[in-house]
């Protein structure tokens, strides 16, 4: 063979054949421009996003050295300060009470825009502040806010003899979000102590919080980086609804805000927060060691070339489209007497298709196995991560509890602390420490035979009672403990001297040759259940902590823990197997996986351990595999992807196995009914499928099945209004139960309901008692109850409305009508907020339906699940009031129900007519072709065919008031064009002659396709419709 | 892939022969892996890194002469190099001169700002300061400080002095041994003169394998972490490996990066250092000051496209990258680095547990504020007349 062998003979072919060359002609320059459009496009792009990313550069520097300029300035302001004469003499004195008016003159000069201003000593005691807050007199080297922002920022100050710029977040005494800039002071070069000064965030977040030039969705996102967690600095322009967006967004290193904290600078397309695909430039902002991302969405900047692409696309279908039509005229007209001879080929073809689509089948599976292993992977590291910080937060707590001991211990052995002293600092630990809740100390000889002392500091309605003692009982027991082991954690239990039920903390030390000292630290576990609770994984995910005993100290469900129950009694009690395993395993593990198979869900759950060194307690994590960050939508292409190549397979291997290469009509016949077989079965799967995923529009908004998530939902709420310094809302209980529901036409629901709110007298002053429907077109509110315990008013109402309800029926008859009903409340001058009344209700589970009455039934529908959610009211309007800010955050409660349409009158009323017409269609074909009949007869059974199909489909436009088609419609349209088809086939078979040479051939077509076409459109319409 | 382009040239300057050599050798490697990752990925601006090693010699003027000669012969963008004080002051002179670029990345005593250096490793107020204050509040408060005799330790044992004493600490002792000496003489004395003192703490800046002779002594007379513990400022992963963890578990170092770190920029560094060198082979601080260096250096050439040094210089302080230790940026006012500062104790498998940690980046402050500029260099040229015109003592 020559070297251009192959050129040649397609020049001779070409040459030979006219038709194809300048089919090929016009292919070629169509490809030419498809290939044209795909470069200006593609340029196009590259020039827009490489203008933004420019742009982006430069918001980000400018944004950045603003808010660098603006640090710069407060520092340079409290050097100075610091430097100033008077402020140095006063470190020398360490005055505690200080002259305002002197200290304001001194300020007003070299630090006007001072937001507070403190002095903390060498031996970190703060000894001034301008604004005296709780943390006035405390200590950052050894008391309880050392590792508060502020107290590492002391600590850094010290250590490097430079002004420091403390990390940003919540500063606790002040119970808010704050940044502190500390500076050593120098008096005689010797170092005296470090002045503070708060830094105003309001200044700071108005520096980024600035769209402007950034189009419809680019913003300046800050953050930085505590604990391993990003925390945004300023607000997000968009709001971020599902756990998943937020798993990842805490989790994520990749994500550019998190990157820009590391140190990283980089201009790219990247994912946001979000995960969206957005033009991003981030960097650090220097002397906070903040992150900035400046960014805009990629599908903003892309919209103005999108015409390019669609017409390239356009284009590229044409182009496919001739090319078919090159190859049909080939193989038809051009080279017909070959086609005989290429049965073996075509067999090995089939082979090869075969072999191909194998391995296509193994990519996919591959290709599935791998995205959920890598997002297995991914949840891992973030329980990992969030379980063993958990842990260190609570060992944190812990140590500042054994800490309190410590020094107190410390302090009377070095004579630092006298004995009529310690009433005062018992007092002090108290207001310093939160969850400290009371102490008892005495001071017994070391045969623990004589108490000489007895100390006792107790909080009690916010005021501190002393000299509350034990029980002999408590006592006895306390000091056997406590002597056995120098310090002891005891689990949660009734002690004598706060009367209540508090976790304990012993400790015992010599504290002289004769005597030793006892310290009872009684402590509230509140604050480590919020630290266990913050690390909920989903909805089906919950956490727990056991005592080393195996007792759970703290559980979702309460009364577990109440009960005192072992994690091995809970499984006993549920008769769960699996839980068992899971409690012996915990026992057996410090840190770690446990993997086990649920018996009664058959799901696979997974466990992470982590121990906390000082008590032994164990912290676990458990979740199930439906928490997978991963979107349905992505799962469910990759299960079209390995459903496509199993079809493919099939078909293939039926093509091989029927001898379809063989052309008789009977092996066509044969796979005709095969291949139709097989599509319908392969539609059944998919409306088996779509008929049992839960898709993701229903689960928008913020979910709130349970208390804890509720809690938390609601605390973050109020943290950001705090930050933001908006208006807090005031939360009112709110339960509905729904007696009635009658869909109606006109989109509209007749209902009638139980509502209940719950009222305090002190939270709920001057707010009128009485909810709101907005979305109802006609309500009647009529008052059923009202009852009271203590200052809490309950009020009861039956309530007769109707609703309007917007619905798609797009997917019809697959749909799934979420009904949601808003509630809210009169009072819209009040930042309300409506909470479910979660504790009304039996269960909350959605699938055990609550607030629905248990008896409700709905005509057509089978009744799914309940639950409520919540929504951000997108609004663009203030209704005329001051404190409403369209900019603010605001949610309403909706209280959902999930209905599902019931098949089978779908299937009896419209589907099954459907195919007994097709059926109809079929067999007068049939019999037309074997018998010599008059055009009339067929073309009038058409049309009565016709008018059948007309009427059905007029009467479930009319059943169903939407402008949009609704998929069972595709149906119609198919009949329709089949009979379109078969009467043009009528009539060309009866007027024109020359149609008789084609007629078998056509007739062979008609019949053996009309089937595997039917089937193959409906496929293609399921698949384009659900996927 | 870069056939048609010439490339650049970068120097290394460091000693591979002589007393620093143990430390060097291992800052050469991290500066190599650094260039061959620039060059792995593309290069720079599409060119090729070209590196050109010399070597130091642990001899100060050698290293004058060297970094004369890669900017002058070689034409080198950029030098990464030097380690002790003494070298960088006499390579300072030289690209001083030549309005040059050199990244250096060792931590130091401070009392310098030059426009034409990079400093990447820790001022004194990111080591010995923090060092001292931790040692006081947590160890002690009397001191014993021992270092090598050249212009690092003479200079951080000067600030030490004033900083212990304002916080109300003593210095009970403080001796030198000549740079590279392991005269058991003269070091007996040191340990006679500790245990005379007994101190809380020793404050230990000795450089170069004079610590093996040295820490070899002190255990040897009973002195061990437990009963003084040390604080040592130029004792990384790789000189333990080689001064023998055993005798030194539980006494301290204080750097901005420790092998044990636990970041994703650390496991690259880490995994592609071991990957390049071997599994045995330690990451040390002035190790991941160099490679973090080099990055920072491209990092800067790409956003200006430009190798020219003093463009470079001028744009570094836009740049921040983020490094093993933690995010890095330079400090425009004196080309210092903000740095993490972190206090390891050493444990059994060689590797610091981390007793401190500042959690976020110190500003740089190389001329510490108990004495003022020009009084500080009053007493850096003391030094330097009193050795006879040289930055370190040779004379015992």
């Amino acid at each position: 063979m020559g070297k251009h062998y192959f050129l040649k003979k397609i020049a001779t072919f070409l040459k030979s054949h006219p038709r194809i060359q300048s089919l090929c002609t016009i292919i070629g320059i169509l490809f030419i421009a498809y290939l044209s459009l795909k470069c200006i496009s593609f340029y196009n792009t590259r020039l827009a996003i490489n203008k933004q990313l420019t742009h982006l550069i430069q918001v980000a520097q400018s944004r950045g050295h603003d808010v660098n300029q603006a640090i710069d300035n407060e520092k340079k302001c409290l050097q100075s300060l610091a430097g100033n004469s008077a402020i140095k003499k006063l470190f020398e004195t360490k005055i505690n009470s200080l002259d305002q008016k002197f200290l304001s003159k001194i300020l007003s000069s070299a630090y006007p825009q001072a937001k507070n201003i403190m002095g903390i000593t060498l031996l970190g005691e703060m000894f001034f502040s301008l604004h005296p807050k709780k943390d006035l007199g405390t200590n950052f080297i050894n008391g309880p806010y050392r590792h508060s922002i502020l107290g590492e920022s002391f600590s850094r100050s010290i250590m490097t003899l430079t002004t420091d710029i403390s990390e940003f977040g919540i500063y606790k005494p002040y119970e808010s979000i704050a940044l502190f800039i500390c500076s050593p002071v120098f008096s005689n070069n010797q170092l005296t102590g470090v002045i503070v000064s708060e830094v105003d965030m309001v200044t700071l977040q108005e520096l980024v919080n600035n769209y402007q030039g950034l189009g419809e969705t680019g913003e300046t996102p800050v953050g930085t980086i505590r604990n391993d967690s990003l925390i945004f600095i300023n607000n997000k322009r968009h709001a971020l609804k599902r756990f998943s967006e937020q798993a990842q967004l805490i989790n994520n290193e990749e994500l550019p805000l998190y990157r820009a904290c590391l140190g990283e600078t980089k201009s790219t397309i990247s994912h946001d927060y979000r995960n969206e695909k957005v033009v991003a430039h981030w960097q650090l902002i220097p002397q906070v060691e903040w992150g900035i991302v400046a960014k805009s969405d990629l599908q903003e900047i892309t919209t103005s070339i999108k015409h390019i692409n669609t017409f390239s696309s356009c284009l590229l279908i044409v182009i496919l489209c001739l090319l078919l039509l090159a190859i049909i005229i080939n193989l038809r007209y051009l080279i017909p007497k070959k086609r005989s001879l290429n049965i073996l080929a075509k067999k090995r073809l089939l082979i090869f298709g075969i072999g191909v689509s194998t391995l296509i089948l193994i990519g996919s599976l591959y290709r599935y196995h791998y995205n959920i292993t890598q997002a297995n992977n991914n949840l891992s590291t973030y329980v990992q991560k969030k379980s063993l910080h958990a842990s260190r937060q609570i060992q944190t707590i812990l140590t500042s509890i054994s800490h309190i001991s410590d020094a107190i211990t410390d302090d009377i052995k070095e004579k630092r602390l006298y004995l009529e002293d310690i009433p005062i600092r018992l007092s002090r630990d108290i207001i310093e420490n939160k969850h400290v809740k009371g102490i008892y100390l005495d001071i017994f000889t070391h045969d623990n035979k004589t108490i000489n002392q007895k100390y006792s500091a107790i909080l009690n309605d916010n005021k501190i009672i002393h000299n509350r003692n034990p029980s002999s009982e408590d006592l006895k027991l306390w000091h056997r403990k406590a002597v056995d082991t120098k310090d002891v954690w005891l689990d949660p239990q009734h002690n004598s001297i706060t009367n209540k039920k508090n976790s304990v903390y012993l400790y015992t030390e010599k504290i002289n040759t004769t005597h030793s000292v006892l310290i009872v630290i009684i402590y509230s576990n509140e604050l480590i259940r919020e630290l266990i609770n913050d690390i909920n994984i989903g909805r089906m995910g919950y956490s727990f902590l056991l005592a080393d005993n195996g007792r759970l100290l703290h559980h979702p469900i309460e009364i577990q823990v109440t009960q005192k129950r072992t994690l091995l009694d809970v499984a006993n009690r549920i008769d769960s197997k699996s839980a068992q395993i899971l409690a012996n395993k915990i026992q057996t593990i410090n840190e770690g996986f446990i993997h086990i198979k649920n018996e009664k869900t058959a799901q696979l759950e997974t466990t992470f351990i982590t121990k906390i060194p000082s008590t032994n307690w164990k912290l676990a994590l458990a979740y199930t595999k439906k928490t997978l960050p991963i979107s349905s939508q992505k799962i469910r292409q990759l299960h079209l992807a390995i459903f496509g190549s199993i079809l493919l397979l099939i078909l293939l291997a039926m093509m091989l196995l029927t001898k379809i290469y063989e052309g008789t009509f009977n092996r066509m016949l044969l796979f005709s009914f095969c291949y139709t077989g097989l599509m319908i079965i392969s539609i059944f799967i998919m409306w088996r499928i779509v008929a049992h995923t839960e898709s993701d529009a229903r689960r928008q908004g913020v979910m709130t099945t349970d208390i804890v998530g509720l809690k938390k939902f609601i605390t973050e709420i109020e943290r950001n209004a705090q930050n933001n310094q908006q208006e807090a809302p005031v939360t009112i209980p709110t339960g509905i139960l729904i007696h009635s529901l009658i869909f109606s036409k006109n989109q509209t629901v007749d209902f009638t309901c139980y509502v209940w709110q719950r009222y305090h007298d002190e939270h709920h002053k001057n707010i009128e008692r009485k909810p709101l429907f907005p979305q109802a077109t006609k309500i009647t509110i009529e008052e059923l109850y009202r009852t009271r315990k203590g200052k809490e008013e309950t009020i009861g109402w039956y309530i007769r409305g109707t609703l309007s309800e917007q619905h798609s029926f797009s997917k019809y008859p697959f749909d799934t009508i979420q009904l949601p009903i808003i509630l809210s409340h009169q009072a819209l001058d009040h930042h309300i907020m409506l909470l479910p009344d979660l504790a009304s209700y039996a269960t909350t589970n959605p699938k055990t339906k609550p607030g629905l009455m248990s008896n409700l039934s709905i005509a057509g529908f089978d009744i799914k699940s309940s639950f409520f959610n919540y929504l951000p009211i997108v609004t663009h309007a203030t209704l005329g009031l001051d404190n409403y800010s369209p900019k603010e955050q605001r949610y309403t409660l909706h209280f959902n129900a999930l209905f599902k349409r019931r098949l089978i009158n779908a299937f009896i009323v419209y589907l099954l007519p459907l195919l007994v017409i097709l059926f109809s269609i079929f067999s007068v074909f049939s019999i037309i072709c074997r018998k010599d009949i008059s055009a009339m007869k067929p073309i009038s059974i058409y049309s009565a065919l016709f008018f059948a199909a007309i009427i059905l489909h007029r009467n479930l436009r009319s059943s169903l008031p939407t402008s949009e088609i609704m998929y069972i419609e595709y149906f119609f349209f198919y009949i329709y064009i089949t009979i379109l088809v078969f009467v043009i086939h009528v009539m060309i078979s009866s007027s024109f002659e020359w149609f008789e040479r084609y007629q078998k051939k056509v007739n062979d077509f008609l019949y053996l396709g009309f089937w595997p076409l039917q089937v193959t459109a409906w496929f293609i319409t399921t698949l384009f419709v659900f996927y | 892939m870069f056939k048609d382009k010439q490339p650049i040239k970068v120097g290394i300057l460091h000693s591979q022969t002589g007393t620093m050599a143990i430390s060097e050798k291992d800052v050469i490697d991290a500066t190599i892996l650094a260039i061959e990752e620039i060059n792995n990925n593309g290069g720079l601006l599409g060119r090729h890194l070209e590196y050109m090693i010399m070597d130091g010699a642990s001899d100060w003027p050698t290293f004058a002469s060297h970094a004369q000669t890669l900017i002058t012969k070689h034409n080198v963008s950029v030098i990464f190099g030097c380690w002790t004080s003494a070298s960088r002051k006499m390579v300072k002179s030289i690209v001083e001169k030549y309005d040059h670029l050199l990244f250096y990345p060792v931590q130091y005593e401070g009392l310098e700002s030059s426009k034409n250096i990079i400093y990447m490793g820790a001022a004194p107020n990111q080591q010995i300061i923090p060092g001292a204050t931790w040692a006081l509040q947590n160890l002690g408060k009397k001191f014993f400080l021992v270092g090598s005799d050249y212009v690092f330790p003479h200079a951080a044992n000067n600030i030490l002095r004033y900083h212990i004493n304002a916080l109300g600490g003593q210095v009970v002792g403080e001796k030198y041994l000549l740079l590279g000496s392991s005269n058991i003489q003269k070091i007996n004395t040191i340990i006679a003169a500790i245990q005379e003192s007994s101190p809380d703490v020793i404050f230990n800046t000795i450089n170069g394998d004079t610590n093996i002779a040295f820490f070899k002594a002190l255990r040897q007379a009973g002195i061990t972490p437990e009963k003084i513990p040390t604080i040592s400022c130029s004792i990384a992963e790789p000189e333990l490996a080689v001064l023998g963890t055993k005798s030194m578990i539980g006494d301290y170092a204080v750097w901005s990066y420790f092998q044990s770190i636990d970041s994703s920029e650390n496991e690259h560094l880490n995994s592609s250092f071991m990957k390049r060198y071997g599994k045995q082979r330690k990451v040390s601080d002035p190790m991941e000051a160099a490679y973090t260096g080099v990055h920072l250096w491209a990092q800067t050439v790409e956003s200006i496209k430009s190798y020219d040094p003093i463009k470079v210089r001028s744009s570094l302080s836009n740049q921040s990258i983020a490094a093993a230790q933690g995010a890095l940026h330079i400090e425009p006012s004196n080309n210092h680095a903000w740095k993490r500062i972190r206090i390891g104790k050493i444990q059994e498998d060689g590797q610091f547990n981390l007793v401190w940690d500042s959690k976020k980046s110190a500003e740089p402050t190389p001329y510490p504020l108990y004495q003022s500029k020009k009084q500080w260099e009053f007493f850096l040229q003391n030094l330097y007349e009193g050795w006879g015109k040289q930055w370190a003592n040779t004379i015992s």
